[in-house]
């Protein structure tokens, strides 16, 4: 009973402190009275007329934009990448001569012979059903070289000269094209990690304006 | 009718001038509408904003360097406040934000000055009661961050723990923790210079 009569009016005192309810505690008023003479006297704030107001501007949206920019440049990267990559194979089909010694003019592999379109005249024989497999194609147009991967594409299904095995077959030409992939990979791969770079470099610009406004130490203060 | 004179006083600060402002019914954060007036170029709606959250910065700073250096460090704070304004993202949380600042600039303001020692009213024969407030406030210095802003915030400012919460950005629980375990450190520690 003396416990609760104890704990009653401590809580009441408890509650003088949180917001003046309850019973007044003396020994905080008495707190208040002396520490009340240290109150802020209110002043007029004098603002210089060189002080200038700030207003929304570019450090408010600069995060979004950063974040905008990046991925921009990382599709940019990418076609670039994508670009060179079409124009290398572009130039290894052209060096192909047009008299079919394939082998002798240029080091080229044989497994990437293959897969040449047919604007470049074989020595397959214009009867064979291989020619007639070009010849009728509707998307080839003279004059207008197309990308070999574009063109190989559909004539996996036809009737095919030498069609390509991959395999253990072509040992050197797998090689190739292995090199070929590897390289291509780490350029994306670099593409990608800038982009991931600039990614982080912007969000962490933007976690930066946001966390301004967090109370820190909150789990000191409670 | 109740709630909105609660809030009404909230925002007055223990109802230093409760007859200024009137907030209409519909209007829950007036210092949004302040900030945006005074984003638009109207610099007098800054004062109004001022008159509302200086006790808090007083407060805040009181808490932590001479109370000399206190009054002119508020008026920093405000002007550097109002440069920056453009950053305040949430109008809402002016009062967190500019405690904030408040509590930065104090750290500075030790980071930069030398040692200084504090004259006491008693080396310029001040009144008693002051001289008294000035050595209970050195005592309540020396408690935990968590529990001398807070402290000074009740006794000195007068606020209630309700208008600390929402001045400050604390949950009115961790505020009720910090009066009720600051005012239980700074008993033991009455008893203790009494007593010695």
């Amino acid at each position: 009973m003396k416990n609760q009569l104890q704990d009653h009016l401590r809580n009441s005192e408890d509650d003088y402190l949180w917001d003046r309810s309850g019973k007044p505690d003396p020994e905080i008023e008495k707190l208040e009275q002396v520490l009340g003479t240290l109150r802020y006297q209110p002043q007029p704030l004098v603002i210089p007329d060189d002080a200038r107001i700030s207003r929304p501007s570019f450090r408010r949206f600069g995060s979004r934009l950063a974040i905008a920019a990046t991925i921009l440049l990382a599709i940019g990267a990418g076609a670039l990448w994508l670009n060179m990559r079409t124009r290398e194979q572009t130039q290894l089909t052209n060096t192909v001569p047009a008299n079919g010694s394939l082998n002798a003019a240029v080091d080229v592999p044989k497994d990437v012979i293959e897969e040449i379109p047919d604007e470049v005249p074989t020595t397959v024989s214009a009867g064979s059903p291989d020619r007639n497999v070009t010849t009728s194609d509707p998307e080839s147009k003279p004059g207008i070289r197309q990308t070999p991967i574009r063109r190989n594409r559909p004539r996996q299904t036809g009737p095919v000269h030498q069609r390509h095995v991959p395999g253990p077959a072509n040992p050197v030409l797998a090689a190739n094209e292995l090199k070929a992939a590897e390289a291509g990979k780490e350029r994306l791969m670099l593409a990608l990690r800038f982009a991931s770079t600039k990614l982080n470099l912007a969000l962490k610009k933007a976690n930066s304006t946001n966390n301004r406004n967090l109370i820190h130490n909150q789990h000191r203060i409670g | 009718m109740f709630e909105l004179n609660a809030t009404a006083d909230l925002l007055l600060m223990n109802g230093q001038s409760h007859a200024a402002i009137k907030q209409p019914a519909d209007e829950l954060a007036p210092e949004a509408g302040l900030i945006r007036s005074v984003l638009a170029g109207d610099r007098d709606q800054y004062g109004r904003l001022y008159d509302l959250y200086a006790p808090l910065v007083h407060g805040i700073v009181l808490a932590r360097v001479p109370r000399a250096e206190a009054e002119d460090l508020v008026q920093d704070i405000f002007l550097h406040a109002l440069r920056k304004l453009d950053t305040l993202r949430d109008p809402n949380a002016f009062g967190p934000w500019i405690g904030m600042i408040a509590r930065n600039r104090a750290m500075d303001f030790h980071r930069k000055s030398r040692e200084t020692v504090e004259i006491n009213d008693d080396h310029r024969g001040g009144a008693s009661t002051e001289t008294r407030a000035a050595e209970i406030l050195e005592i309540i210095r020396s408690l935990p961050d968590a529990y001398r802003e807070t402290l000074v915030l009740r006794l000195v400012e007068g606020m209630t723990g309700p208008e600390i919460a929402q001045r400050t950005g604390l949950t009115p629980a961790s505020v009720r923790v910090n009066l009720h375990r600051g005012m239980k450190l700074l008993r033991e520690k009455f008893g203790f210079t009494e007593g010695s």
